[in-house]
C-alpha cells in the first residue's frame, strides 16, 4: 500500500517526515519536494549506509564509492517503494550488501562467488546493523536539538577532544562560559535521551 | 571535595576521569570512592559519554556533495526522459486522429513521426547531455558514466 503523504516544500518539515514519507516525496514529488527530501535522506541515513560498506569491504575508500551507488540505486527505484513492505533500514543493507559483494567479486574475479565472505545469519546481520542504525539516529536527533553554541562546544570538547582553554579560545568564550556551554548541553542531552535507553543500549 | 562541586564538574565534563581538570582529578576520583551518589552520579554521566561515542561518524561533505549532485543528475535525466515521453505520445495522439487510408494521411503521418522523433532527439541532446557530462566529470569513470546512462535510458529487460 502506498504511503498517504502531502507533499511538503519546506526543508524543517521535510526533517520531521518519517523514512516512508521521505522516499514517496523522492519517488512522486515535484522537482523541489523531490531535491529537499533525497537531501534529508542522504543527511539522515549516509553514515549508517558507509558504516554497513565499510563493514562488508573493510575499506573506507571503496565503501563512500558503494555508498554514491547505493544512493544512486535509491533515486531510481524510490517510485517504486512500498510502505509498509519492509523497514528503509533493512532495505537500505540489503542494496548496500548487493552492491558490496559486487564490489567483493571485481575486486578477487578469480575466487569463486560462493566462497566470499557472507554472514552467517543475514537476518542478524541486518538486524544488528539495523540497531546501529536506529542508536545512531537517536543520539544525532538529540544532538540536533541542541542550540548552535552547545553542538560546537559539544563537537569540540568531546568529539574532538580540544582541550577546554583552546576551545573557549576557538569560540571567543571564557572558560567558564564554555563549562556552562557544555553543562546546559548534557543537561538536554540527558533529557532527551531519558526513555531510549532501552533502544540505545540494546546492540 | 564537596557533592556540589563534584556534580558541577562531572556534569561539564563528563564520565571520563582522563576529562576531568588535572587539578581536580585525584579529588574527584577519592570523592567517588567515599560517596555512593557522586558513584551513581558518575556512571550515569559515563553512560552519556557511551552513547555520544556509540554514534556513527560523520560521513564527509565532499561525499554528501557528490551523492546530492548525482542526484540532480539522476531527477534532471529521469524529467527528460519523462519529456521525451510525453512528445512522442503526442506525436502518436495527432498521429491517430489521421485518415490512414488517404494518401495525404499517410504523408502527414510520416511527417509528424519525423517531427516527433526530431524533436525527441532535441530534447534529449540539450536537456540530457550536460546532466551526463557532469556525472562523467563527477566520479572521473567514463564506464561508470556509461553504465548509469544504459541503465537510465536503454531497456534492461528485454522480455
Amino acid at each position: 500500500m502506498t504511503a498517504q503523504v502531502t507533499y511538503m516544500n519546506d526543508n524543517d518539515d521535510m526533517q520531521s517526515l518519517s523514512d516512508d514519507a521521505l522516499l514517496h516525496t523522492i519517488g512522486h514529488g515535484d522537482a523541489r519536494a523531490k531535491r529537499e527530501a533525497g537531501s534529508v535522506f542522504v543527511r539522515r541515513h549516509l553514515s549508517y549506509v558507509v558504516y554497513v560498506c565499510t563493514q562488508k569491504l573493510g575499506n573506507h575508500a571503496e565503501a563512500e564509492e558503494a555508498a554514491q551507488d547505493v544512493f544512486a540505486s535509491v533515486w531510481k527505484n524510490a517510485a517504486n517503494w512500498q510502505s509498509g513492505q519492509a523497514k528503509v533500514t533493512t532495505w537500505l543493507h540489503r542494496i548496500a550488501a548487493n552492491r558490496c559483494i559486487d564490489i567483493l567479486r571485481r575486486r578477487r574475479p578469480t575466487q569463486d562467488i560462493d566462497t566470499i565472505a557472507e554472514p552467517m545469519d543475514e537476518n542478524a546481520d541486518i538486524e544488528a546493523a539495523h540497531q546501529i542504525g536506529e542508536r545512531n539516529q537517536l543520539i544525532r536527533a538529540a544532538l540536533s536539538a541542541l542550540s548552535a553554541d552547545q553542538q560546537r562546544a559539544v563537537e569540540l570538547v568531546y568529539f574532538k577532544e580540544t582541550k577546554q582553554r583552546d576551545a573557549a579560545e576557538i569560540m571567543g568564550l571564557t572558560v567558564a562560559a564554555l563549562e556552562s556551554i557544555l553543562r546546559r548541553a548534557r543537561a538536554r542531552l540527558h533529557q532527551e535521551l531519558a526513555g531510549q535507553r532501552e533502544h540505545l543500549e540494546m546492540v | 571535595m564537596t557533592y556540589d562541586t563534584f556534580e558541577a564538574l562531572v556534569t561539564t565534563y563528563g564520565g571520563t576521569p582522563e576529562n576531568w581538570p588535572s587539578a581536580q582529578r585525584a579529588a574527584m576520583q577519592q570523592f567517588v570512592d567515599e560517596d555512593s551518589r557522586a558513584a551513581a552520579l558518575l556512571a550515569r554521566e559515563a553512560r552519556l559519554d557511551g552513547w555520544l561515542d556509540a554514534r556513527l561518524p560523520d560521513a564527509t561533505t565532499s561525499l554528501q556533495n557528490k551523492i546530492l549532485t548525482d542526484m540532480d543528475a539522476a531527477f534532471a535525466a529521469a524529467e527528460a526522459a519523462d519529456n521525451v515521453a510525453h512528445i512522442v505520445d503526442s506525436g502518436a495522439h495527432i498521429d491517430a486522429h489521421i485518415d490512414p487510408l488517404t494518401e495525404m494521411g499517410v504523408s502527414r503521418r510520416a511527417y509528424g513521426a519525423a517531427i516527433s522523433a526530431l524533436a525527441a532527439c532535441f530534447m534529449l541532446g540539450f536537456v540530457a547531455a550536460p546532466n551526463l557530462f557532469d556525472m562523467m566529470e563527477v566520479n572521473n569513470d567514463l564506464f561508470a558514466a556509461i553504465d548509469i546512462i544504459s541503465d537510465d535510458f536503454l531497456p534492461t529487460d528485454p522480455l
